[in-house]
């Protein structure tokens, strides 16, 4: 026997529904058969009856005579059958059998030709246990009315019946048996892949990314085994991401601690004049800043990962936002000679953590000035959409993204060139970020002529506190 | 997979087909596979004993007349605890046609007893009763060559078959006339124009005539009736109805009194009538009454052709006279029977418009409302007539008789129009 599971399960179910439609067809089969073959008896009995009913009908006219029994016996008797003649209230007259009868029919085919009808009825003999059928009719012979009643056996009919139905049933279990083998090709063509990948999977699960589905399988398994294949290869990319930055975060931790270090051991080994050790303090200081910065932006990362970012929300001024973190990164976009252009007019006012908000404002300024060449421009616009948005842009004349990197710049630890440093998490928590905001973040960019970047930010209807802002009153009417 | 699916099922589907092709040659033809019902075991085995004792080609037969009309007669005929089965079967090529073969039932075995030889070409009658008053059963068979009859009282016992009695007869009768306690045989014996003799035997080793009448007029056509019977309260008798020619008919009564046969009602004018009347227990009381034919009031001097009379039925007053006991209409061709009850026999008549196989109107003879009617319709006239409250009383061949009403006063004024319709667009038909 097949072990349990799906293949069981498919050779099963085949096989039902293969029974079920062989067990209906046979059943209708074998009873359209059997109407057939009663019909056919019936309606030959039918005939006779109908043919000696005519005959009579010319010979038997006027006085009825002693012997008209008989008679009818003659005209209406048919091979095959015995025939008896009743009177309405079903008592045997005489049969062709020639013997003595008396008794009383009371099979149902009597009243019913009394009713005027042929009467019909299938049973057993009770004398001879007997299947027979039974056909009846009423015949009016001047004033007198008898019931000619044919018995024919079925016995014989019965069992050519019998025969019919054992042969159908031979024939339906060699379809069956038919149907079975197909099946279990059926479900061996399903099962073997399902085996197949189960096992590939199974590799994959011990850490073997590298082994892959092979076979040329269609339809859902098909799409189930290249999905899988499709799976192992992302989870090795995504490895690779990670080394990458394990790697990357490591050297950007060595840079700032070597520094350290080499200023601290010269601190230590004394001798220097205050001027050379306040230098040396700062550099410790500022690479240290650094390392802290560094670790802040992991510790972000990790915190916005978990859901465990928790943002003081408050009324936000978007353009007093952007003056803080042009601000911040003045130093060192004058380092490179980048001019920072704010274009805002009136204030926008949105719902949010501006701490969070400067943020990502700030990694997105710094990675303009990043990818900016010297004596360039980048420019921040601030503008409220009629769609109830509030539009943040950042736009640089830079090197650019390709079209490739672009897509994937968002991810965690993703870096177009790994050699510039960072962690590549800026994005990815500006983003996470920005949506904790339900807000969006867009990024269109082209190789060579600069990128500019979107943050979409829903506006709010609630105005500050009026002693706030005294400027604001002038600004209103333009509004 | 989906391939594999449908090529699976379009095998399966082959596979059936194949499947049915030789099944198709075990649908033979039903007909072909009726046979007679089995007859119960004991049937069969007597059946079996039957035919391995008659010659091959023979057939057995039936009395063509009588009331018993089976071809195997099973009883104790020699009373000695065992039963008895008597058939008679008809030999085509042989000098003697007609043989009788009796077997005895010994151990549940039907062994054969005898055969003996019957007269004439046909079976006309068998009777199985004790007319000698020896507690065994008599076989009277009665055989006809043509017009001639003869019949044979046997006397079965011993494992030996005695002719008891051998007569020419046009009718026996097995009744008890002089009332002695047993039964006797009546023979009625008629050649037209030549004789006419009732003779009665009785058993008294051996039949002896008992009396016998032989002065009965031969000049009429035949008995188309002869029954025997209660004639009156304790008296039994013999009314035989003679026809006189293809239509008219007489009855006479005989009875016997004192073991002398007498005619007590003697076939004169007084039952003279028009029609074959059948003279029988009418009114289910016992006793035998003698039809005869009545013109309804009114009708009395139309052609008697037409005339649509009533049966009137009279029973023997016990002295000479007739007492009327009921009455009926009767369609001359027999097609159908209206009875009328007792206390309307004097009061309902036939509306002398009535034409006789077209329609009949029943009416009251002093207020001449109509109590029933027959019309005689055509198929098509008659698919139309069901809905108008006719209800089929017979049919003939191309006729259906169609009957509506009550032979009681129930149908009201109102309703007599509708009742006149049907007839009066016969009479536009024609």
């Amino acid at each position: 026997m097949i072990k349990k599971g799906m293949r069981r399960q498919i050779v099963l179910h085949y096989i039902l529904v293969v029974f079920v439609a062989l067990l209906l067809v046979e059943v209708i089969f074998l009873l359209a058969i059997r109407t057939y073959y009663y019909d056919s008896v019936y309606s030959k009995i039918e005939t006779q009856i109908g043919a000696a009913e005519n005959f009579v009908m010319y010979r038997f006219t006027g006085e009825p005579s002693p012997d008209q029994l008989q008679k009818l016996l003659d005209f209406f008797s048919m091979t095959n059958t015995e025939l008896q003649i009743l009177n309405v209230n079903g008592d045997i007259l005489t049969t062709s059998t020639g013997f003595q009868q008396n008794g009383t029919i009371t099979t149902s085919d009597v009243p019913e030709a009394v009713g005027g009808s042929i009467g019909r009825w299938v049973g057993r003999q009770p004398s001879t246990n007997e299947s027979v059928m039974a056909v009846s009719k009423m015949v009016q012979l001047g004033r007198e009315t008898y019931v000619m009643r044919y018995l024919t056996s079925m016995e014989d009919i019965d069992s050519s019946l019998l025969n019919l139905t054992l042969v159908s049933i031979g024939i339906g279990s060699a379809v069956m048996a038919v149907v079975a083998l197909f099946s279990i090709g059926l479900a061996n063509s399903i099962v073997k892949p399902l085996n197949n990948i189960t096992a590939v999977s199974a590799q994959m699960a011990k850490g073997k990314f590298t082994t892959r589905i092979k076979g040329d399988y269609r339809y859902e398994i098909g799409d189930l085994a290249s999905t899988l294949n499709y799976m192992a290869d992302e989870i090795i990319r995504s490895n690779q991401i990670k080394d990458e930055f394990i790697s990357s975060i490591s050297h950007e931790l060595r840079t700032p601690l070597t520094s350290i270090k080499g200023w601290s051991e010269t601190l230590i080994s004394g001798g220097y004049d205050p001027e050379e050790t306040k230098l040396g303090m700062s550099i410790i200081s500022r690479e240290s800043d650094r390392l802290i910065g560094l670790v802040e932006e992991i510790l972000d990362f990790a915190k916005l990962q978990q859901n465990e970012m928790k943002l003081s929300i408050g009324l936000v001024d978007i353009k007093v936002v952007l003056q803080e973190t042009i601000l911040n990164i003045w130093a060192k976009a004058e380092k490179k000679r980048i001019r920072l252009v704010l274009e805002c007019g009136e204030p926008i006012y949105i719902k949010g953590d501006p701490n969070r908000l400067k943020q990502v404002f700030l990694n997105l300024v710094d990675n303009a000035v990043k990818f900016s060449p010297e004596d360039s421009s980048i420019v921040l616009s601030a503008e409220a959409l009629p769609a109830g948005e509030a539009a943040v842009t950042v736009h640089d004349s830079g090197i650019g993204i390709s079209e490739a990197h672009l897509a994937r710049v968002r991810d965690r630890f993703y870096q177009v060139d790994s050699l510039n440093g960072g962690t590549g998490l800026g994005l990815a928590i500006s983003q996470q970020i920005v949506e904790l905001h339900h807000g969006k973040l867009k990024m269109d960019s082209e190789l060579g002529k600069g990128t500019r970047v979107t943050v979409f930010l829903p506006l709010t209807d609630e105005t500050p506190p009026a002693p706030e802002s005294p400027e604001r009153s002038g600004n209103e009417p333009d509004a | 997979m989906k391939l594999n699916k449908r090529v699976v099922r379009r095998l399966a589907a082959a596979w059936l087909m194949l499947g049915m092709l030789p099944a198709c040659t075990f649908i033979s033809d039903p007909v072909s596979q009726m046979k007679a019902p089995e007859l119960s075991a004991d049937k069969a085995s007597l059946m079996t004993a039957i035919n391995s004792w008659i010659p091959a080609g023979s057939s057995l037969i039936r009395p063509i007349n009588g009331d018993n009309d089976s071809s195997i007669f099973t009883d104790d005929f020699d009373n000695n605890g065992r039963m008895d089965t008597l058939v008679f079967y008809l030999t085509p090529n042989e000098a003697v046609l007609i043989h009788g073969l009796l077997l005895e039932k010994q151990e549940g075995e039907w062994v054969k007893k005898l055969v003996f030889d019957g007269k004439g070409t046909q079976l006309d009658s068998v009777d199985i009763r004790d007319v000698s008053g020896d507690g065994t059963k008599n076989i009277i068979a009665g055989y006809s060559r043509g017009e001639e009859k003869g019949m044979v009282v046997y006397n079965y016992s011993g494992g030996e078959l005695d002719e008891l009695l051998n007569q020419p007869y046009t009718k026996y009768l097995l009744d008890d006339l002089n009332e002695d306690g047993i039964e006797d045989v009546t023979i009625v014996y008629f050649k037209r124009n030549e004789i006419a003799t009732i003779t009665t035997y009785q058993y008294n080793e051996g039949f002896k005539v008992l009396d016998s009448l032989d002065d009965i007029d031969p000049y009429f056509s035949n008995y188309y009736n002869i029954v025997s019977g209660k004639v009156a309260k304790n008296k039994e008798g013999i009314v035989l109805d003679s026809a006189v020619d293809s239509r008219s008919a007489y009855t006479t009564l005989v009875v016997m009194e004192n073991n002398k046969l007498r005619v007590v009602i003697p076939g004169d004018a007084r039952t003279f009538k028009d029609r074959k009347i059948v003279s029988k227990d009418i009114d289910n009381d016992g006793i035998i009454e003698i039809g005869l034919l009545e013109p309804p009031k009114g009708w009395e001097y139309f052609d008697p052709e037409t005339i649509p009379y009533f049966n009137s039925y009279y029973k023997w007053d016990g002295k000479d006279g007739l007492d009327f006991a009921a009455k009926l209409y009767q369609d001359p061709a027999d097609r159908f029977v209206i009875n009328i009850s007792p206390e309307w026999n004097e009061k309902v008549t036939v509306d002398t418009r009535s034409v006789l196989n077209e329609s009949l109107k029943f009416i009251m003879a002093d207020t001449g409302e109509t109590v029933a009617e027959v019309s005689f319709f055509t198929e098509d006239e008659w698919s139309r007539a069901r809905t108008d409250g006719w209800e089929l009383l017979g049919r003939d061949l191309d006729k259906f008789i169609g009957y509506r009403g009550e032979l009681e006063q129930s149908t009201s004024g109102g309703d007599k129009g509708k009742i006149t319709a049907p007839i009066e667009r016969k009479g536009i038909d024609e």
